[in-house]
């Protein structure tokens, strides 16, 4: 089989909000990337499941097209088994555009829809369960052997958003019918059971933002702080995360501390470290990291790993941390467990609120069971595939803040006994929203459910 | 056989349309029709209008189309539907006097000085170099002709069927056009069938009125036409009733001699208009279905009844008729029936209707696979107008979505094609409101004016109709209104909450239950208006949030319709695209990008690929 | 019996047809007390008169005649004729044009308005006796049965339609025929022969500086003038012609007919019609009581003959269905008495009308 080609393609629909991705996948990703990005350091030096801010620059005008954040993930620990390059735009359809095209003049292909999930199966990277929650965006209408027929949207989060959908489309139906069929046998609409079925709806869309990843994640990863009193293995735990001995630096300008902050991908989710220890061997600072720092870095950060020896029994030092961290936010891990391999470790587990995950960072035992419970801390949910939420859930939220608010107008405005056709407006606003996440305009259904639940006709 | 710029084939409500707005843009036009005595006739509804329809009639007259003012000069009842809703979904709807439709709309025909017209069947359309150069008759004559628009109705291979009994004819009695189906076949357009129903119509002597609701029209009514007078004259009223538990329990006894159920009707029919049968099998729940009771004229005594569609056997109408309340003793005048005919798959056709098979060549009407007159007649007026302007060496008009009511009509049909007969409503216009019965010759006008169809007199009565508007409302932009026993009187009267300090009127407006008429004794400048201008700025003022975010959405989806795509460009070699992608957009060749991501199959990561395509390709 | 399995409906008199016989039959029919069915194939198409407004022609114009004694004994044409006003009725003159529309219209809604009369849409496709009625069935399946028909059917059956020399079926141009009623009364033993009708063309009022037929109609008949073959042909010949056969003095033209525009070409109607001595002097069928025959379909050449026949046939079935005394009386009417006579006795009448007939 010969070498396939490096592909290219964006990944979220026109028009929409901030934040697209261009991705590319296959051999000479990276060295494509690199040609049209400029960053700290080259990417072919990146580590891989490190992100990376920078520009992307048009090689022939020199002008700079957008400032970007750049994932970098290397075969065959990623999605498709081939190496992938993200490139997180944070200009619109046009910028994302410009980028491909740039992929596109470098030497890579534009991929064909279900492209990506197509190598992934093929290359025996996920099974065809696994694909069919990848596939939606991208179309399902691939090659036979291939047939994904109607596909989910992210698992759970798409059958509720249809779900959702659906029966905003049988409010406006009621109304659109009112309005077109008026002088038919079609009954007045009543307006505080309507208002009760928008709030219903309403509510479920802002729960579903509330588990979405906020932009901040996105842009600037999950504030964390792994804390521990000294030598309890932070900086083998950082490395170990990343993979490699040598993180990659970024500076951040514009921030109100003097820390070096350093974003790794854990389980596919940007975590922001605030303690930075192990990224400079050189620097001794970071090992004299007191209780005071990590009493402030606990304050502000979304997540905390707190760390313990295992092999130690525990001290006034961990016993002062065990306080003070917010049993909800914190991940307890146990480290250095290659010490007592097979035994329960000397430190009291039974002292902490929660279960603590038990790990070597040295030997990496335990690691896996870590990345998920942070990716479960975080999202709230189990995670199937390390790709896809990440990519488009900041562009989601925003798509569900619009319809819930559409929505929040409408029964405002039957409140007040607005007419009719200015709630039917914002029922469309709502749907219109949430068509550009699931790629469906509603116009055909909404005739279709006007027709299936009313006797119209003369 | 001397030679025509256009020729109009069908003398229905498409082509009327048609005919007249080609002779009246100085094109020596000629209207071919399969009987001179049969024009503009009303074969289903005696009304015109309706919602959604009735925006088309009245864009149709701010164009300077025909069927406003004819409506207005036939009507009987005339009604403005959806006044409890606001003024973006209010219509207006006429009961006609169906012989003084048809007479007046023949007047018009008549003393139109570039129009002819001639009784005659087409054999075949003459092709050459793929441009239309005139028809062959079944007579053996040949009419050349620079431009062709068909508006042939339900008369291509039509076949009627009530029961079991199939018969061709394009009306009840009218037998069929055959050989046009083959011709157009034969020049590569795709046909498919479609079916429409007419229910019975009664003895009016017949009826017990007693026992149903009296539907009167409006005193004072309003009207289609801006160049119609104030009208007085009487109107006949329509009568309500409704279908039984007993009417449902004869369909259900019958149904087996239902063509819907024997499989005599196999082509579509629309889902807005199903035959009684269809309502009894697909709502077994409901118990009663309304059926409006309406004269088709002044002077005769045949009554439409609107909610019986049905092609059972004549004798379970009769029965069926007889189970509705005052009707328990009607004649039977017409049998209802089905009618199956032959259109053209309208993806087939560009924006201005013009075929993309042969240059020349236009579609207008039903042979689009719509239904209704409105809709029809809609087609009519730009298939008619586009065809002048061919002629003259124009490009032709072609109107947006959302610009016209109109715009949505054809760019449904041509870009999404038809599964039914389509009939307009007004959900299928997202920007439904600015597209109002109220700002129709506003947005339409001038274009009618440069197109030669409205006078400079209709124009500057529009022009100065805005400018009052817009006085009006910079005026009130700048009024305050003081608190008052007076005003606060007035405003708990309409159930709204007093005010304590002064505000800017326009707020005041914003409440739903607030109209400028209330506000009349307050703001001084309103009493030197006219209710038109009043009822008019006050719609603007509480759509203004709307029409902004509206126009906004317009403006960004500009880009995407101001995207070009030219015409000679191969879809067929974008691999980015799926392969279904690329057949929808080689079948319908989208003018633009606009159009292109309106195509059902059509994904955005597809117009996104297209989009890059595009700019590589200039 | 009909797949409702009921009886088919009851009526005194059945017409067939609505044509002016038809409607002068249902209409005389109704007046004296029978509860009458008009059946007739397309409602929008009734009392056309397709083969031109003139209904006569001047004082020696035996129509003419025909039409007063009409006026003298009550038809329905009279009154019509005064209240639409036609636009060159001079009856003085004895010159007697219609607006078809308006004819048109007037006759259906005195159909509709006359009490007694049911006015029906249908294509009777069998007619029979049975158990001593007359049973009539439609093409859907319809069934009525009464003790007197009257078939007013007109150019309709069997009838084809001729235009240019190409011929399809047809009651007139536009129209389906009547074949399956034409088979049925065959099969009843009644003589039928063929006949001609032609209808002339038609002109655009406008094109010729002629003021149009009737208000809404705006076309003009060229009456008179002979077009054979094909339409440019035909416009040809009009072009030429110095005016029509005979034109109502009121509307000469300068230019004659140089610029006219065709229209409706000329065609003809191929079709049956009764035989000499089929029916007797009250148009009812010897052979076959209660079966009665009007207008075209009985032999009548001309709009004035066929009202005639129309009324009186619907007199006759009305008294026979009705028992009653007797109808009106004719024997001052001594045209109508002569037309009547002709119908029923006169000798093969091969009626091929060409020209305004000066009468047959």
């Amino acid at each position: 089989m010969g070498e396939a080609p490096t592909i290219a393609a964006i990944s979220t629909s026109l028009g929409a909000g901030a934040i697209g991705i261009v991705r590319l996948s296959g051999a000479a990703a990276i060295s494509i990337c690199d040609k049209v990005f400029r960053g700290k350091l080259p990417l072919a030096e990146a580590g891989s499941h490190t992100i990376h801010l920078g520009t992307i620059f048009d090689t022939t005008s020199g002008e700079i097209v957008d400032e970007v954040l750049v994932s970098v993930m290397r075969a065959p620990a990623t999605y498709t088994r081939e190496d992938i390059v993200e490139v997180n735009c944070h200009g619109n359809a046009v910028a994302q555009q410009k980028v491909l095209s740039l992929f596109l003049d470098h030497g890579a292909q534009l991929a064909t829809p279900g492209e990506f999930t197509r190598r992934a199966f093929l290359n025996g990277r996920i099974d065809l369960a696994q694909a069919e929650s990848v596939a939606r965006i991208v179309s399902a209408k691939t090659e036979a052997g291939l047939k994904m027929a109607v596909s989910q949207l992210e698992g759970v989060l798409s059958r509720e958003i249809a779900s959702i959908r659906s029966s905003i489309l049988r409010v406006l139906a009621t109304f659109e019918a009112g309005i077109d069929f008026s002088d038919e046998d079609v009954d007045e609409i009543d307006a505080s059971d309507a208002g009760k079925q928008l709030r219903q709806l309403r509510d479920r869309i802002d729960e579903l933002i509330e588990t979405a990843l906020t932009g901040r994640v996105l842009s600037e990863g999950v504030l964390t702080a792994i804390v521990g009193k000294p030598n309890v293995g932070k900086s083998s735990l950082l490395n170990s995360l990343v993979m490699r001995e040598r993180a990659i630096v970024t500076e951040i300008p514009g921030t109100t501390r003097d820390t070096i902050e350093e974003i790794i991908s854990v389980g596919g989710i940007p975590l922001k470290l605030t303690d930075t220890a192990g990224l400079r061997p050189a620097n001794d600072e970071v090992e004299k990291l007191g209780v005071e720092r990590s009493r402030q870095a606990i304050r502000e950060a979304d997540l905390i790993l707190c760390l313990f020896d295992g092999s130690q029994r525990e001290d006034d030092h961990d016993r002062a941390l065990m306080t003070s961290v917010p049993a909800d936010r914190t991940i307890y891990v146990i480290n250095k467990c290659d010490l007592f391999r097979g035994r329960p470790p000397v430190f009291n587990q039974g002292l902490l609120p929660s279960r603590p995950v038990v790990i070597s960072a040295m030997t990496r035992q335990g690691l896996r069971i870590l990345k998920e419970k942070v990716a479960d801390k975080v999202l709230g949910r189990s995670f199937p595939s390390p790709q896809s939420p990440v990519v488009t859930q900041e562009r989601h939220r925003r798509l569900l803040a619009d319809a819930s608010e559409a929505i929040g107008r409408a029964e405002q405005g039957l409140r007040v006994r607005l007419g009719e056709e200015l709630i039917a407006e914002e029922l469309r606003l709502a749907l219109n929203s949430l068509g550009e996440i699931t790629g469906e305009t509603f116009m055909e259904d909404l005739l279709d459910v006007i027709f299936q639940e009313f006797c119209i006709g003369k | 056989m001397p030679g025509f710029d256009v020729i109009v084939v069908g003398g229905g409500h498409a082509g009327c349309e048609a005919a007249l707005a080609a002779a009246r843009m100085g094109c020596s036009t000629l209207l071919l029709t399969l009987s001179l005595e049969k024009i503009a006739l009303m074969p289903c509804n005696p009304a015109i209008g309706g919602v959604g329809k009735g925006q088309l009639t009245r864009e149709i007259d701010a164009l300077g189309g025909e069927q406003g003012r004819n409506t207005d000069r036939s009507f009987i009842q005339m009604k403005m539907l959806n006044t409890g809703k606001g003024p973006a979904v209010q219509a207006l709807r006429a009961q006609a006097d169906k012989k003084l439709y048809e007479d007046n709309m023949k007047r018009a025909l008549v003393r139109e000085p570039n129009l002819q017209i001639l009784e005659g069947t087409v054999a075949a359309l003459n092709v050459s170099r793929e441009t239309i150069e005139g028809l062959t008759l079944t007579d053996g004559s040949f009419i050349p002709a620079r431009s062709v628009v068909l508006a042939c109705g339900t008369f291509m291979r039509g076949k009627i069927v009530v029961g079991d009994q199939i018969f061709p004819a394009g009306r009840m009695g009218e037998p069929p056009a055959i050989e046009l189906s083959a011709s157009l076949t034969h020049e590569g357009l795709e046909l498919s069938r479609f079916q429409s129903a007419t229910p019975p119509r009664i003895d009016a002597r017949s009826i017990n009125p007693d026992r149903m609701k009296v539907e009167p029209g409006d005193l004072d009514p309003e009207l289609f036409s801006i160049s119609s007078k104030p009208d007085n004259r009487r109107q006949i009223p329509c009568y309500l009733t409704n279908t039984t538990a007993r009417t449902h329990e004869v369909v259900r006894n019958h149904l087996h001699l239902s063509p819907i159920k024997t499989g005599s009707v196999s082509s579509k029919g629309p889902r807005y208009c199903p035959s009684i049968d269809r309502k009894v099998i697909n709502f077994p729940d409901r118990d009663r279905h309304p059926i409006f009771v309406e004269p088709e004229g002044r002077d005769t005594t045949e009554m439409y009844l609107q909610g019986l569609t049905t092609s059972l056997p004549v004798w379970v109408q009769e029965k069926v008729i007889r189970t509705v309340p005052g009707l328990e003793n009607s004649r039977l005048m017409r049998p209802g029936y089905a009618v199956e005919y032959d259109y053209v798959i309208p993806d087939q056709l560009t924006l201005s209707l013009e075929t993309k098979a042969l240059k020349r060549l236009f579609l207008a009407g039903q042979i689009n696979g719509t239904s209704g007159y409105e809709e029809a007649a809609a087609q009519g007026l730009v298939a008619g107008i586009n065809a002048a302007l061919g002629v003259q060496g124009h490009e032709p008009m072609i109107l947006r979505r959302d610009e016209a009511y109109i715009g949505v009509l054809i760019d449904d049909l041509v870009t999404k094609g038809v599964d039914e007969p389509y009939r307009m409503f007004t959900s299928r216009a997202e920007y439904r409101l600015l597209l109002r019965h109220d700002n129709a010759h506003s947005r339409l006008a001038e274009t009618g004016n440069r197109l030669g169809l409205v006078s400079d007199a209709t124009l500057a009565e529009v022009f100065s109709h805005r400018q009052r508007i817009h006085a009006l409302l910079a005026t009130l932009k700048n009024t305050r209104l003081q608190p008052s026993e007076r005003l606060n009187g007035a405003l708990k009267s309409r159930g709204s909450a007093t005010i304590r300090e002064d505000q800017a009127a326009w707020q005041l407006l914003k409440r739903p239950e607030l109209h400028l008429e209330d506000l009349k004794p307050f703001i001084a400048i309103l009493s030197n208006q006219a209710d038109g201008t009043i009822k008019n700025a006050e719609i603007e003022l509480k759509y203004s949030g709307y029409i902004a975010r509206q126009q906004e959405e317009i403006d960004r989806c500009a880009s995407l319709e101001d995207t070009p795509i030219p015409p000679d460009f191969s879809f067929f070699d974008l691999e980015g695209i799926t392969i279904e992608a690329r057949e929808k957009l080689s079948r319908i060749r989208p003018s633009s990008l606009g159009q292109a991501s309106r195509i059902a199959g059509v994904s955005p990561a597809d117009i996104s690929v297209l989009s890059i395509f595009l700019r590589a390709f200039r | 019996m009909s797949p409702s399995g009921n009886s088919p409906k009851r009526y005194d008199v059945i017409v067939v047809g609505a044509g002016p016989a038809g409607c002068e039959a249902a209409v005389s029919a109704a007046n004296l007390g029978a509860k009458t069915l008009c059946l007739t194939i397309n409602l929008d198409s009734i009392a056309l008169h397709p083969a031109g407004p003139v209904l006569a022609d001047g004082k020696d114009d035996p129509r003419s005649a025909l039409l007063q004694e009409l006026r003298a004994t009550g038809g329905v044409l009279p009154e019509i004729l005064m209240r639409e006003g036609t636009t060159a009725d001079v009856p003085e003159k004895g010159r007697v044009l219609i607006d078809r529309r308006r004819v048109s219209l007037a006759y259906k809604a005195r159909l509709e308005h006359t009490e007694g009369v049911e006015l029906r849409q249908g294509l009777v496709v069998s007619l029979a006796p049975q158990d001593g009625y007359w049973v009539v069935r439609t093409k859907l399946e319809e069934a009525f049965s009464a003790s007197c028909v009257i078939v007013a059917a007109g150019t309709y059956l069997n009838g084809t339609v001729t235009e240019a020399g190409v011929s399809v079926p047809g009651g007139r141009h536009g129209e389906i025929p009547s074949n399956s009623l034409a088979a049925c009364l065959a099969a009843l033993g009644i003589n039928l022969e063929p006949a001609n009708a032609t209808c002339f063309a038609r002109v655009a009022a406008g094109s010729a500086g002629l003021p149009p037929d009737g208000e809404a109609l705006g076309e003009l008949y060229a009456l008179g003038i002979e077009l054979d073959g094909s339409r440019a042909h035909a416009l040809q010949i009009i072009r030429s012609s110095p005016g029509c056969g005979k034109p109502p003095a009121a509307t000469a033209a300068p230019g004659g007919l140089t610029r006219a525009w065709i229209t409706r070409s000329q065609f003809t109607v191929r079709h049956l019609i009764l035989s000499a001595d089929q029916v007797g002097r009250d148009l009812q069928s010897r052979p076959h009581p209660g079966l009665f025959f009007a207008g075209r379909a009985a032999g009548s050449c001309n709009y004035a003959e066929a009202a005639v026949l129309g009324m009186f046939a619907g007199d006759n079935a009305a008294v026979r269905a009705k028992c009653l005394a007797g109808g009106r009386l004719i024997k001052d009417l001594k045209n109508i008495k002569k037309l009547i006579a002709a119908i029923a006795e006169q000798q093969a009448r091969p009626v091929t009308i060409r020209k305004p007939p000066p009468g047959c």
